[in-house]
Order: C-alpha cells, then sequence, then structure tokens
C-alpha cells in the first residue's frame, strides 16, 4: 500500500513485521515532501505494539536538510517512548550526507 | 578621568568590580545580549536593555531610543528624575541632543564634562548633575539604525576600548532585534495574507461554486470591518450580486429581497455601479436621509432602505492587473462608527487580496518577498569593513514561500584576528527565519566574550539543552588569527575550501561533528594554518546542493570553479562563481562568504 497525498516526487509505504515496522521511502525527500513521512512515522510511533521503526531508504533519490532534520526528530521521539529507529539499504549519497552532517554516528544503520 | 570597569586596579566607582567579579560580569552582560536574541516583543527588549544592561553596567540612568519616521520616541526609561519622561518623552532625530545624534550619525557619544556637555547640547543644560558622565550607542548604523540607548553613569565613568566594544556589539544587537521584530511582525502579518489568498486561491480553482467562495470573502469582512457586506462581480457583462453577509442574519434575506426588487442603475452617477465603472473607491462617511431620497424608486423602496438603518458606506473596486472584477460593499449601521480613511483602506486591501487571489501569478512573487523582508532584516547585505581582511558576501533567501534559515557574520577579535561562522538552520518557514537571527545574536554575544572556538561552541552547546532547542542547526564557527592560524569546530556544516594564489584549492577537513541541537558530542577543535594569500571560502547547501547527484559532485564542482577566486577575492568574483556553480532560482538559501589577509 503505498500512501502518496498527492505529491508525485515522493512515496511512503507502510509495512509491518512482527514488532517491526518498516516505512519504505520512494523519491525526493524534502521540505515539500516531508510531511508524508511525518504523517506515517506517527502511526508507527503511536502503535505500541510496535517496538522497532525501520526507514528502508532503497529507493530514496535525494534527502535535504529538513529531511535529516525529520530523521533526527524521529530519532529522538522513538527513544523518548522506547523504541529504537534505524535505516536499512542506506544509499552510498545519503550515507555521505549523513557523514558530512555529522549525523552518522546518531543513527543505527542495519 | 576614564577608567575601565573590568580591571582590577580602577577606583571603587558604580561600574569598578573586584577582580573575581569582571568574569561574572562579562557573563551577566553576554547573557543580557543573549537575551535580546530571544525577545519577541519591543517591551522584551526594553526590559533588557534598561533594565537588565542597566543594572550590570550600573548606569545612573539608561533610556531607550526607538526611531519612528524622524523622531525619536522613549520607550523605557530606568533611574530618570521626575519630568524628564514628559519632557524627553518624543524628540526630533535632528534636535540637538546625544541620542538624536547618536542615532542619526551611527556614531557612539562618549562624554564625561557636564559644562562641555551643556555646551555641547543646550538642551540639557541643568538637567545634568556634576560628575556625571554620558555614553550614547547607535542602534545600528546608517540605514539600518533603528534608534539610540543613552546612559549616564554617576561618577563620569566612560568605558575602554575593550569595554565599548562589547557595549557597541550590545547596541548592535539591541538594533537587531528591535529590526528582527518588526520584520517577523511584518512577515507574519505577510503570511498570514498569503495563506489567506492561497487558500482563497485553492478555493476559487477547486470550488465548483464561486458563489460560494465569494460568500466567504464576504464573511471575512463581517463583523469586524462592517456589519454589512455585498459581492458583486460581473457576470453576462452585468453587475450582479452573488454574496451577502451581515451580523445580523435575519437581515440577509432582507437584503437578497431589497436587492432582487430594485437592481441597481447600471448608469447611476454614485455607488456600486459607478465604482465598477470607474475602479474608484467611493467612502461614505455619512449616509444622509437625502441620499436615501435620491436613491429611491418609489415610497416602498424608500421605507425599505429606511428599515436597514444605514449609516455610513464604503465601496471598493475588485480590481486585478487592470480589471475590475466586481465591487464590495460595506455598510454600518446605525450603532457602528463612521467609516474613515483608515477603513478605506483595509477595505481595499481586502478587496485587493480577494481580487488577487484569482490571480495565482502574483502568489510567489509576495511570498519571494517575505523571504528576502526577513533576511535582510536579520543580516548584513555587506560585512563591515575590518582593517587588516578582505571579507567578501554573497547572501541570497531562497525562493518559493519557504523562507530559510542560513546565516553568517564575520567579527574582528581584539587580537586584530577574525571570528567566523555560517551555519544553516534546518528546515523552512517563519520559524526558521526567526532562529537564523537568534543564532546569530547568541554566537556574537558569546564570541565577544572570548572567541575561542571550544568556549563558543560549549556555550551554544549549553544554549540549545538549557533552553530545550528541539531545531536543528549545522554551524561552522572559528577564527582565523593574523598569523594565519585558524582554529575552528565544525559542527555538522560544509567544510571549508581553501584557494592558493595558484588556483589549488583543497578543504579544511575536520572529525564530523554533529550539529547543535542533537546533542552527545565533544567538541573538537581542528588546527590548520593559511598562507597570507589563501582565500577561505565558507558557504551553505543551496551552493553545492542538487537533487540530481551527489553532494560530492557538488563540492567537486566547487572546489573547480573556485580557483578563479585567487586573484580577485573581492564580491564581483564571489557573485560570478555562484553563478557559475549555483542553481538558477534553487528554492534553498546560497551563502557565500570570502575571507583574505589584506595585502601589506
Amino acid at each position: 500500500m503505498c500512501q502518496s497525498y498527492g505529491v508525485a516526487d515522493f512515496c511512503v509505504t507502510s509495512e509491518r513485521d512482527a514488532d517491526t515496522a518498516v516505512l519504505a521511502l520512494e523519491g525526493e525527500l524534502d521540505f515539500a515532501t516531508l510531511a508524508q513521512l511525518r504523517a506515517a512515522a506517527d502511526v508507527a510511533l503511536d502503535d505500541r505494539t510496535v517496538s522497532v521503526i525501520v526507514l528502508d531508504l532503497r529507493a530514496l533519490r535525494f534527502l535535504d536538510s529538513s529531511g535529516l532534520g525529520l530523521w533526527v526528530e524521529l530519532h529522538d521521539r522513538a527513544a523518548r517512548c522506547g523504541k529504537s529507529l534505524q535505516l536499512r539499504a542506506v544509499p552510498a549519497a545519503t550515507q555521505r550526507v549523513l557523514e558530512l552532517g555529522g549525523l552518522a554516528s546518531l543513527f543505527h544503520l542495519v | 578621568m576614564s577608567r575601565s570597569a573590568w580591571e582590577p586596579e580602577s577606583p571603587r566607582s558604580g561600574f569598578s568590580a573586584p577582580d573575581d567579579d569582571v568574569a561574572h560580569r562579562l557573563h551577566q552582560l553576554a547573557e543580557v545580549t543573549t537575551e535580546l536574541g530571544w525577545a519577541e516583543t519591543l517591551a522584551e527588549v526594553a526590559e533588557a536593555a534598561v533594565g537588565h544592561f542597566a543594572e550590570a553596567i550600573r548606569a545612573a540612568v539608561a533610556t531607550l531610543m526607538v526611531r519612528s519616521g524622524d523622531r525619536l520616541e522613549m520607550i523605557a526609561g530606568h533611574g530618570l528624575q521626575r519630568g524628564i519622561t514628559e519632557m524627553w518623552g518624543s524628540f526630533g532625530i535632528e534636535h540637538a541632543n546625544p541620542a538624536s545624534e547618536a542615532a542619526r550619525e551611527g556614531r557612539v557619544i562618549l562624554l564625561d564634562d557636564v559644562a562641555e556637555i551643556e555646551r555641547r547640547y543646550p538642551s540639557l543644560r541643568g538637567q545634568m548633575p556634576q560628575g556625571r558622565s554620558l555614553v550614547n550607542l547607535p542602534l545600528g548604523a546608517g540605514p539600518h539604525n533603528v534608534g539610540a540607548i543613552g546612559l549616564t553613569f554617576e561618577d563620569g565613568w566612560l568605558p575602554g576600548r575593550r569595554e565599548l566594544a562589547f557595549l557597541t556589539t550590545f547596541a548592535e544587537a539591541c538594533g537587531q532585534a528591535i529590526r528582527r521584530i518588526r520584520a517577523t511582525a511584518e512577515a507574519t502579518q505577510q503570511a498570514r495574507q498569503l495563506a489567506f489568498l492561497a487558500d482563497a486561491s485553492a478555493e476559487l480553482a477547486s470550488s465548483l461554486d464561486p458563489t460560494e467562495t465569494l460568500g466567504r470573502i464576504a464573511r471575512l469582512a463581517v463583523p469586524d470591518l462592517a456589519e454589512w457586506c455585498a459581492v458583486q462581480v460581473v457576470r453576462d457583462g452585468a453587475l450582479t450580486t452573488v454574496a451577502v453577509a451581515h451580523a445580523d442574519p435575519a437581515k440577509v434575506e432582507w437584503a437578497w429581497e431589497l436587492e432582487r426588487r430594485y437592481p441597481g442603475d447600471p448608469d447611476a452617477p454614485a455607488g456600486a455601479h459607478n465604482v465598477f465603472r470607474t475602479g474608484r473607491s467611493e467612502l461614505y462617511a455619512d449616509i444622509p436621509d437625502e441620499m436615501l431620497v435620491a436613491g429611491a424608486r418609489d415610497e416602498e423602496h424608500l421605507r425599505l432602505s429606511r428599515e436597514l438603518h444605514l449609516r455610513s458606506a464604503v465601496i471598493v473596486p475588485l480590481a486585478a492587473r487592470g480589471r475590475i472584477l466586481g465591487v464590495i460593499t460595506l455598510i454600518r449601521g446605525e450603532a457602528g462608527e463612521r467609516f474613515g480613511p483608515a477603513d478605506l483602506a483595509l477595505a481595499e486591501d481586502l478587496a485587493r487580496r480577494a481580487a488577487v487571489s484569482m490571480d495565482n501569478a502574483q502568489l510567489h512573487n509576495a511570498a519571494q518577498d517575505v523571504a528576502v523582508q526577513l533576511g535582510r532584516a536579520v543580516l548584513p547585505e555587506s560585512l563591515d569593513d575590518v582593517p587588516g581582511w578582505q571579507i567578501a558576501v554573497h547572501y541570497r533567501p531562497g525562493g518559493q514561500a519557504e523562507v530559510g534559515g542560513d546565516f553568517y557574520d564575520a567579527v574582528p577579535t581584539p587580537e586584530g584576528g577574525l571570528a567566523f561562522f555560517v551555519g544553516d538552520v534546518m528546515g523552512h518557514g517563519l520559524v526558521a527565519a526567526a532562529a537564523m537571527a537568534q543564532m546569530r545574536a547568541a554566537l556574537r554575544a558569546y564570541l565577544s566574550i572570548d572567541p575561542e572556538p571550544s568556549q563558543v561552541m560549549t556555550r551554544m552547546d549549553a544554549m540549545f539543552a538549557n533552553l530545550g532547542i528541539a531545531r536543528l542547526v549545522s554551524l561552522l564557527y572559528g577564527v582565523i588569527g593574523p598569523d594565519g592560524r585558524v582554529r575552528l569546530v565544525n559542527a555538522g556544516h560544509h567544510r571549508p575550501l581553501v584557494v592558493g594564489i595558484d588556483g589549488s584549492t583543497r578543504w579544511i577537513t575536520s572529525v564530523p561533528q554533529r550539529p547543535l541541537g542533537v546533542g552527545g558530542d565533544d567538541r573538537v577543535v581542528t588546527e590548520c594554518r593559511v598562507a597570507a594569500d589563501d582565500v577561505v571560502l565558507l558557504f551553505t547547501d543551496g551552493l553545492v546542493e542538487r537533487r540530481d547527484e551527489s553532494i560530492d559532485t557538488g563540492l567537486a564542482r566547487l572546489a573547480e570553479a573556485a580557483s578563479g577566486l585567487a586573484r580577485s577575492p573581492g564580491p564581483g568574483a564571489l557573485d560570478r562563481l555562484v553563478t557559475q556553480v549555483g542553481l538558477d532560482g534553487g528554492e534553498d538559501d546560497v551563502t557565500a562568504l570570502t575571507l583574505r589577509r589584506a595585502p601589506g
């Protein structure tokens, strides 16, 4: 199921595997599209049966600083409610953005 | 006569301090300066400026005067004798007094001889007790000046070089805060208008029933602006009433009925049709009975018109790009006040917005203006001339409706070096833009206590932790000494690029550090050296980030193009570099800054 909010460049697909919520990000995550990720993440953060939230980045083509800011916000919120946030299949370009932004050590990369 | 407040050998005075108090006093002043960065109202600025600040420096009298047109208005005073506030509540910018002079000429006024003060400013005669000294600080220079701070000290104290630097920084921060508060208020107002426009445009575009949309526009005006509002638009060449709103819903039907039975005369010399024909507004402060009589078709019409108890009316055109789309009529009944010129202006504004909302093309221009306006209010367009340094800056706020959060500055250090910073508040919108102003104010305050990077970063991290700031901010902060020694901390920002005189380029690489607002990182200071003719280039995302490529590609492109800065590091070359590598009409802020020691 792809939860598209009418913006063509970005799409979040939510899947559930036991206590893990996998949010697959596809396309360009920026200021214009981050509300979609926030909406999908809110559902997972509110769900008490979820203990791990995975952002699957295989199909992420672009990430700007506001998207990065949202990941940090989600990381903090997950930690506060006893969940963990993981980044899966981080593309090389995203890895560079994390490194240059000094945030590679903050996230749990799988 | 002048003495230093923070040196232990200074004699006892209202402003002197024992040695162990010096650090505390500096901190107190830095805190007050930082406080300004967070002030959201003029009252908070006043509290910081004449309350906390005056207390920290032990001034006998402190006043804050803010410019309003060609006058200075005293908005706060501390320690004033009775009657002074009344006498100096408001005075001309051209008047011969130290505050006007400081504001007008953008310079600090220091005087410690009462006879001299009275000679220069006869209007102060008899107002200064013997032995007093006087310090007046402009709130910003040139076109950016927004007023002055006036201080007097009981024992003739005048600030030394270091203290004066601090006082000037404080006054500038005050001016910044006032400009930011004004710009934020204006930008918020504009943003509200934009939101209205965007909503209205969306409704007009999506609604299958434009009558419903115009009805909402009519209801916006009632009851705040008028008791009764009618919207008429052109339908098949004729002016047709499409919406009526009344503070008393029962009267809405009444108004429709009147309209149906007595449609307006297209050739009437006054009223809605005339406004429609001419495009000129009409204001009727009073609607005399004779006017009703003149306009009535018959006895019944006159009776119905009288029953509406009209008092005052405004009719404005719905005009967009030279076309008259319709008219809005606003009416107040007997219970209301008369319409005046201010109401007319407001009604015209409402009509303009309603009309423009049908015209999407103008939206983006207006949104861009908000970004530019706020950016200009809080960021220096060009950096001060710093002796011994060549500094160039290029700043362009982002496009669309998204105000970005880039900030930057370069400030001389007491040792003849340069403290510099470039940062980016992640995210967009007015909140990010206000945050950038806070970052700049805090950094300037902290670096004036001690520009050492580890000190400044520790204080910034503590500020984020103490205030619970959830926003992510990348920051590159550093100091270059006159000997070319660079010490910097890079908190999640782009590395600086060094361009040698031969056109070679190299990055100043440091341990990756987390942005401000994430926490849990020890700050590591990176040290290196640059040659006398090296150019140091600082920048933000907007210069190197493109959607269709890796960030490394953008960085490599910049490094290659930047070799051109080697020979001419001035603003022209920097602008060319930005044009060469930047995105045309990109949505992000673009900031680039070059620093080089001046030759000789």
